[in-house]
């Protein structure tokens, strides 16, 4: 529900061009030749203060006008103009009325603003309040990904091909139902998905993906394909905020790790180019359960925590399948000085991931068998650090992740280069990250520079290294062209023989995209 | 000036927000109810406050921070001096926040009159207003004087 006021200086510009209207219908031009009327100054003596205090238990009331001219204003005895329709004393009159019926709509606008802010508490009682706020963002642009075409890669859809894209359409409904209560819902409106992708093509077999295609019920004529598109819950949580120091939000919330991850939106990352660490969903990105967060100050330090209960990664199932809960935490330091802000971070999390097969035998008399396919513990950490100095920026992260086994339970690998039939080995990941940007101080442009780096042991390299460098363009607060270009670079730092090439697996990016928020 | 003129002139420059021309020249009030404990309040105090950072008041209960609108001239001033930001990164700040789902800006409210009149009646209120509309409703607890946060 979303209860709005009515804007008060509408009402005020409808009022006054009602007052012009009438006016100009009576007959209100005068000559100015003889005896003008002394203009009103902006400040007349008799005019209230602006902000004259009301007393106690009394609304405020607003600035009368200022005085009219006087009586005799309108009399004059130029002929050349023809005589007013309506006596000066007949306008003056209606002047008065126009100015008392303006003064109580101020009076009334100020006193509805006034009982909805003393009635914030959420109530019934609060019914010209704010109840539902509705905001977002969304970018649009166009991207091209060259890949050596001996590459595997080279055969994904996303490459060798310039795309206009509709990257983001985020609409946030945020609700603060009750005082210390609130309720944040995020959706992505998307065109996707068309069904999951099957198989990719090349030497794998023909691209093909499950046709979740409709027909449109309102199209006159046979077969006519509906617009396809699904809405992604990018979050949703309710929040009880009893206390500084003690927040529950309880429903489906972003991992609070680091800085990418809660910045999230187009509109507040630095660049377009994402970490590995988001990309392959080292963290969980978001996580279903329940979370307590806080904080406190300490001189001009806000030092906080956070502490996530949930059920993992299983954020595409409705239910989790085990008593196995996953747990995080996370600490952080803030000072936020206006030109100079500075906050650093800890990030933990842990939890396992288990996968059961179940098939039924015999339903009378029931049997079921039951099997562990694979099943791994993980832990994680980080560590981030955001600065900024005036213009310019610096955003930094460094993840570990250590993913281990259960004895005979390994995941099937399933990657470039590698035999069919191979294991995920226990391994520990590492991921980092540094971005640098200069906010110029002409025509809004901010150009940066990216550098990003994981580590991790795979059949086609142990290292991939990404460096990307960047323009953002702020037309305003509210929207901005960002501009990127990256190439990647997998690497092997062992001496193990690799199972492919690496330069073919080379990648280049361009990627544009005019970013708004609203 | 012909009249038909004039009128709408003036009556046009009656619905200008009064506090547009309410500041010239004079420092700016941080007020609370007149009931509250706190007695003087720093610029390490306020910014947390006015970034919804900070939501409870040390002697207990919600904060309830109130700004004025993005235009006007005490507001700008108080952004200044408070938060250490112009209205272009005021903007930003707080589209940031929106996108990271953080808490809601402060009330906004019309005019200085109704600063004056919320932080009269609540007591978990705080706003500001020119320092020369200053009634005995409301307790100064911190002025803004050449762009410092000074004692009141």
């Amino acid at each position: 529900m979303i209860r709005t006021t009515p804007p008060r200086q509408a009402t005020i510009v409808a009022a006054v061009f009602v007052a012009c209207q009438l006016l100009a219908t009576t007959g209100m031009a005068q000559p100015s030749a003889a005896s003008p009327p002394e203009p009103p100054s902006a400040s007349p003596p008799d005019a209230p203060q602006p902000a004259s205090a009301p007393a106690e238990g009394q609304a405020p009331v607003a600035p009368s006008a200022p005085a009219l001219p006087p009586e005799d204003a309108g009399d004059s005895d130029s002929g050349s103009v023809a005589a007013p329709t309506t006596s000066a004393s007949e306008n003056r009159q209606l002047i008065e009325e126009l100015r008392a019926e303006l003064d109580e709509m101020k009076e009334k606008a100020e006193e509805a603003e006034l009982a909805a802010l003393m009635a914030d508490d959420g109530s019934d009682a609060a019914e010209d309040e704010e109840i539902l706020r509705l905001y977002g963002f969304a970018d649009f642009g166009a991207q091209r990904i060259w890949v050596d075409r001996r590459s595997l890669v080279a055969r994904f859809v996303e490459a060798n091909a310039l795309s206009f894209v509709t990257g983001n359409v985020n609409l946030y409904l945020d609700a603060k139902p009750a005082e210390s209560w609130r309720t944040l819902i995020e959706v992505r409106f998307t065109n996707a998905p068309h069904g999951l992708v099957e198989n990719y093509g090349g030497i794998a077999g023909v691209f093909k993906r499950v046709d979740t295609g409709q027909f449109d019920p309102h199209g006159s004529g046979f077969n006519v394909p509906m617009w396809r598109g699904s809405i992604v819950l990018e979050r949703a949580w309710t929040e009880w905020q009893p206390y500084q120091f003690l927040n529950v939000r309880v429903g489906n919330f972003f991992t609070p790790w680091g800085i990418w991850n809660i910045d999230h939106g187009s509109p507040t990352l630095i660049t377009l180019q994402l970490p590995q660490m988001i990309l392959q969903r080292v963290i969980p990105i978001r996580q279903t359960g329940i979370q307590l967060w806080g904080s406190t100050f300490v001189d001009d330090w806000q030092l906080g925590y956070h502490l996530t209960l949930s059920n993992g990664r299983v954020v595409d199932n409705l239910f989790d399948h085990d008593d196995d809960k996953a747990f995080g935490a996370r600490a952080f330091a803030r000072l936020e000085m206006g030109n100079f802000n500075f906050a650093a971070g800890a990030s933990f999390y842990a939890g396992n991931q288990e996968n059961e097969e179940v098939a039924i035998r015999s339903l009378a008399p029931l049997e079921v068998d039951e099997a562990s396919t694979w099943a791994y513990d993980e832990v994680l950490f980080g560590l981030d650090l955001a600065l900024d100095y005036d213009d310019f920026r610096i955003r930094s992260e460094f993840t570990v992740a250590s993913l281990q086994y259960e004895p005979g339970k390994h995941e099937p690998l399933q990657a470039l280069g590698v035999p069919l039939g191979s294991l995920t080995p226990s391994d520990n990941h590492y991921y980092a990250y540094l971005i640098l940007a200069q906010r110029l101080g002409f025509w809004g442009l901010e150009p940066l520079a990216f550098l990003d780096a994981q580590h991790l042991e795979t059949p086609v390299g142990d290292t991939l290294i990404t460096a990307a460098v960047g323009l953002n363009i702020h037309f305003t607060p509210s929207t901005l062209l960002k501009l990127n270009y990256a190439q990647s670079m997998p690497f092997k730092l062992s001496n193990d023989e690799l199972a492919t090439s690496l330069d073919i697996l080379e990648t280049r990016q361009i990627m544009g995209r005019v970013v708004t928020s609203f | 000036m012909d009249f038909r003129i004039r009128l709408p002139l003036l009556l046009a420059l009656m619905s200008l927000p009064a506090s547009l021309h309410a500041n010239a020249g004079s420092d700016i009030a941080v007020i609370v109810h007149p009931s509250s404990p706190v007695k003087s309040m720093s610029r390490t105090d306020l910014r947390p406050i006015f970034q919804t950072n900070k939501t409870d008041w040390d002697h207990g209960g919600k904060v309830f921070p109130i700004n004025l609108p993005e235009g006007d001239t005490s507001r700008k001033g108080f952004d200044a001096a408070v938060l250490g930001l112009d209205p272009d990164r005021v903007a930003r700040y707080w589209i940031d926040r929106k996108i990271r789902g953080g808490a809601r800006p402060p009330k906004k409210v019309s005019s200085v009159a109704l600063v004056l009149a919320v932080v009269s009646k609540k007591p978990e209120a705080i706003g500001y207003v020119p320092g020369d509309n200053v009634n005995k409703n409301v307790k100064v607890v911190a002025r803004i004087r050449g762009g410092q946060v000074v004692a009141p």
